[in-house]
């Protein structure tokens, strides 16, 4: 009958465990040289081959002509241990049996000796389900069993053990499986299977697995059931629910060039896919974190991408640094938020639209909301009523918050200074170590058409500093580059609160009065 | 039983495992509630099972059998009160190992996998990946993220998709009995979901939403703290809360997207077209994307059992102080 892929290809020889070398080169050394312990730890992920390599070390120390620490899979022993028919291996699923009771039947079988073989191996799997009850059952045998007796225990969550487990136990971390080495994997399975698929299907069907061999050869298995003959990259895209790269390339660049329309349009696309949300947003962020990790490390960081380095170098040219970081924070945040949500993609919906409108994001805050109040003012024409008041100068420097306001509108339309920001000191990290770290402490603001960069009096000497024409000039020079526009930069220093109720003190009262704080 | 409406690629991929043989020993289905999750998690256990030449023949023992829901080797598994305990599992584990009766393979279909509690998903582990060869499990449950991964891991994930508006169309028309119009209206308002659909058919939901539109409206034409009044509509409801909050957020939605793009074409609320337009004018984004975000964080409130009244009230003051 048809059994599973992840079933049917389970490693039945050390050579054939994939992805972790450290572990099986101890295990066959301790087999060689005869030094078995008694009682072994294998913790990592799922589908890293921690039940596997444990079959494995059980057909090992029990084989009877093993070669250089192999089992041979042919001998007697061997081969009543891969179809099951011993006693003397014994496969224990902790989680369904995790009472005290469970442990002190256990106790009592171990003192009998193996019937077939040379060690009765028993292995633990789930071991972190036991109770602590269990545990604590456990900890006498499992310290000083009887001879002919190892113990295995499997977890993939190593921190649920009590410390007195662990410390009797020889300890092996199962790393997850490089994307490559599964990939290479996959491909074997697929030759001696006769399953045809594309390397590009099989890269991204390895890039889901996510370092576990078991859920790599489930989707590989998935994609198998899914059609007859060859397996494309659209079609793997297809059965993972996943977005190809090149939709979520047009959605972003949507989303870049501030077209809602398109953008939404595109999403419905994605969407009406079948698309998983969760995976789309992964895929996502996974794209993004690459082309901001590209863009800051350059070539010395293109081995730890996750996707397609030509593609990713291609495209990261396109966006600013400023707009990715956002983007990949807003859409990080996304993934915890719609876990719980009444309404997942409306939310995911108000995202692309706070990135192609930044006015509606909350960061920017009142601020905003209290200029769009001022511009409402202003259209529904409540200055025009305000005119007749008898007090002329109130009504200039009514206007002249309104036209301050208005300013400060058209400048914020203009240039987003968080963002020109974060990439003049982007270059400047590059370029001027110095001037850098002098930027970094102070904190920028538009006024009058100039960048005023404010520090607090503590740093009076970085002000002295920057203001250097040589300094200036650099910083403005690269202003221009990132905004293609000439902005002159000022440095100051903040006033103090003393100061600022002088001034405030002196508009009220006129300049001609002198003022001495006692 | 009869007639399955739309999923054609996921007909076509049981036609192709069954053919050549190739049943893997787990399925999890995974998709939104309402696409027909657990309807084809018994139609592939019928073609499964199934000893005529067309699968499923629907005239064989066994076919006969599953429509009557009686047979003695499909095991139907669903939550007892709000979870599947160790219990359960544990009685599964059991059964698995005796032979099935009469067919070709044991089947138990898991609905709402995910109600299983953590113990239960590791006490199943090993059942699930290595159950004899006759045993084959399908899962069943609307988010993939709500199980363990070392249970995801085992299973072949068959994902559900929105059907096409004329599938939804099509199925109004042949199992609800809805005339051509209505059905077209309401196609377009299920959005691809059977249970969507199914609920619009119903009369207290359709109802309920009528209600829950005009109430928006009445909201925001509130001044000051009025809007408190509008409390007793929240009381009335507070059963289906979860139903309300949807409805409005969907139609916020709307208003968004409409004021962003202009575009009708967007919309999902077709019939209250000419409301969302006048609401259009009256909000800012800013405003638009306060509500929104504060009726989901309502809706996590609510979920961490605060006190019912204060939070609705916070809400519909947020809602018209726009803050």
């Amino acid at each position: 009958m048809y059994q599973s892929l992840y079933r049917k290809y389970r490693p039945k020889s050390f050579s054939e465990v994939v992805g972790q070398d450290h572990i099986v080169r101890t295990l066959r050394n301790q087999i060689k040289m005869g030094r078995i312990g008694h009682a072994y730890l294998f913790t990592g992920t799922r589908g890293t081959g921690k039940t596997s390599v444990a079959k494995i070390f059980a057909k090992a120390v029990n084989c009877l002509n093993p070669k250089d620490g192999e089992p041979c899979n042919s001998c007697e022993v061997c081969q009543a241990i891969n179809t099951g028919t011993t006693m003397d291996v014994l496969e224990i699923d902790a989680a369904s049996n995790n009472s005290v009771n469970d442990v002190r039947e256990l106790r009592e079988s171990v003192i009998y000796s193996p019937s077939l073989t040379k060690y009765k191996v028993y292995i633990i799997d789930e071991v972190h389900m036991l109770s602590t009850g269990a545990f604590n059952a456990l900890l006498k045998t499992l310290e000083e069993p009887p001879r002919h007796v190892i113990f295995i225990l499997a977890t993939t969550e190593p921190e649920k053990l009590p410390d007195t487990i662990l410390s009797r136990c020889q300890r092996f971390d199962f790393k997850k499986i490089p994307t490559k080495q599964i990939a290479q994997n996959l491909e074997r399975i697929c030759r001696d299977s006769g399953i045809q698929i594309e390397e590009n299907g099989i890269k991204a069907i390895a890039l889901y697995g996510n370092g576990s061999m078991r859920d790599a050869i489930s989707l590989l298995e998935q994609c198998a059931s899914y059609k007859e003959g060859l397996i494309t990259y659209e079609d793997v895209c297809e059965i993972l629910g996943v977005a190809n790269e090149e939709m979520l390339f047009s959605l972003l660049d949507h989303i870049y060039e501030k077209d809602a329309v398109a953008s939404l349009q595109q999403l419905d696309k994605i969407l009406s896919y079948g698309i998983d949300l969760g995976n789309f947003l992964r895929s996502f962020t996974y794209m993004l974190r690459d082309m901001v990790i590209y863009k800051t490390g350059g070539d010395e960081l293109i081995e730890i991408l996750y996707g397609d380095q030509e593609t990713i170098k291609a495209k990261s040219q396109k966006y600013s640094i400023g707009f990715l970081t956002n983007a990949l924070e807003k859409f990080t945040a996304l993934q915890r938020e719609i876990r719980y949500a009444v309404s997942p993609v409306t939310l995911l919906e108000l995202t692309i639209l706070r990135l192609i409108r930044p006015e509606i994001s909350y960061d920017m805050g009142s601020l905003i909301a209290r200029i769009e109040e001022l511009e409402e003012k202003i259209n529904k024409g409540y200055v025009a009523t305000k005119e007749e008041s008898p007090k002329t100068h109130e009504k200039d420097e009514l206007e002249k918050k309104v036209n301050a306001a208005k300013e400060a509108k058209e400048e914020r339309e203009e240039i987003d200074l968080g963002r020109v920001w974060l990439e003049v000191k982007g270059i400047l990290k590059k370029e001027r170590m110095m001037l850098y770290t002098f930027l970094e402490k102070g904190v920028p603001h538009l006024k009058d058409g100039k960048i005023v960069v404010e520090y607090s009096e503590e740093d009076a000497l970085l002000v002295e500093q920057l203001g250097r024409p040589e300094n200036k000039d650099f910083i403005e020079a690269v202003v221009e580059k990132v905004v293609k526009k000439r902005i002159p930069i000022e440095f100051a220093l903040k006033k103090s609160e003393e100061d600022l109720l002088i001034k405030q003190v002196k508009e009220f009262f006129g300049d001609g009065i002198d003022i001495e704080i006692i | 039983m009869l007639r399955v409406y739309g999923h054609e690629e996921i007909l076509k991929v049981f036609r192709n495992i069954i053919n050549q043989n190739k049943i893997s020993n787990a399925y999890l289905f995974v998709g939104e509630e309402g696409l027909g999750k657990r309807f084809l998690a018994e139609y592939f256990a019928m073609m499964v099972n199934c000893k005529g030449t067309d699968k499923p023949c629907f005239k064989c023992s066994s076919c006969v059998k599953m429509l009557k829901k009686s047979h003695p080797d499909v095991f139907i598994i669903e939550p007892e009160g709000d979870s599947i305990k160790v219990e359960t599992v544990r009685y599964i584990n059991a059964e698995i190992n005796i032979k099935p009766y009469e067919s070709f393979k044991k089947v138990f279909i898991i609905d709402r996998a995910d109600k299983m509690t953590p113990a239960a998903q590791n006490a199943f582990l090993k059942t699930l990946e290595e159950p004899p060869l006759y045993g084959l499990f399908i899962l069943i449950s609307p988010q993939i993220e709500a199980l363990l991964p070392t249970v995801v891991s085992r299973c072949n994930v068959v994902r559900f998709k929105r059907e096409r508006k004329e599938v939804i169309k099509e199925y109004l028309i042949g199992e609800k009995g809805v005339s051509e119009e209505e059905a077209e209206v309401l196609a377009h308002l299920a959005d691809g979901n059977f249970g969507e659909a199914d609920k619009l058919v119903d009369e207290n939901y359709k109802k309920l939403r009528s209600n829950v539109l005009s109430e928006i409206e009445k909201i925001f034409e509130k001044k000051g703290f009025e809007v408190l009044n509008e409390y007793s509509f929240f009381e009335e409801n507070k059963e289906q809360i979860e139903e309300v909050l949807k409805i409005f957020l969907s139609y916020l939605r709307d208003v968004l997207v409409f004021k962003t793009t202009k575009n009708l074409k967007f919309i999902k609320n077709v019939d209250y077209i000419d409301s969302i337009e006048k609401l259009e004018s009256k909000l800012t984004f800013k405003r638009l994307n306060n509500i929104i975000n504060r009726i989901e964080q309502f809706n996590s409130q609510l979920k961490s059992n605060v006190n019912y009244q204060l939070a609705v009230e916070n809400l519909l003051l947020d809602i018209l102080g726009g803050q």
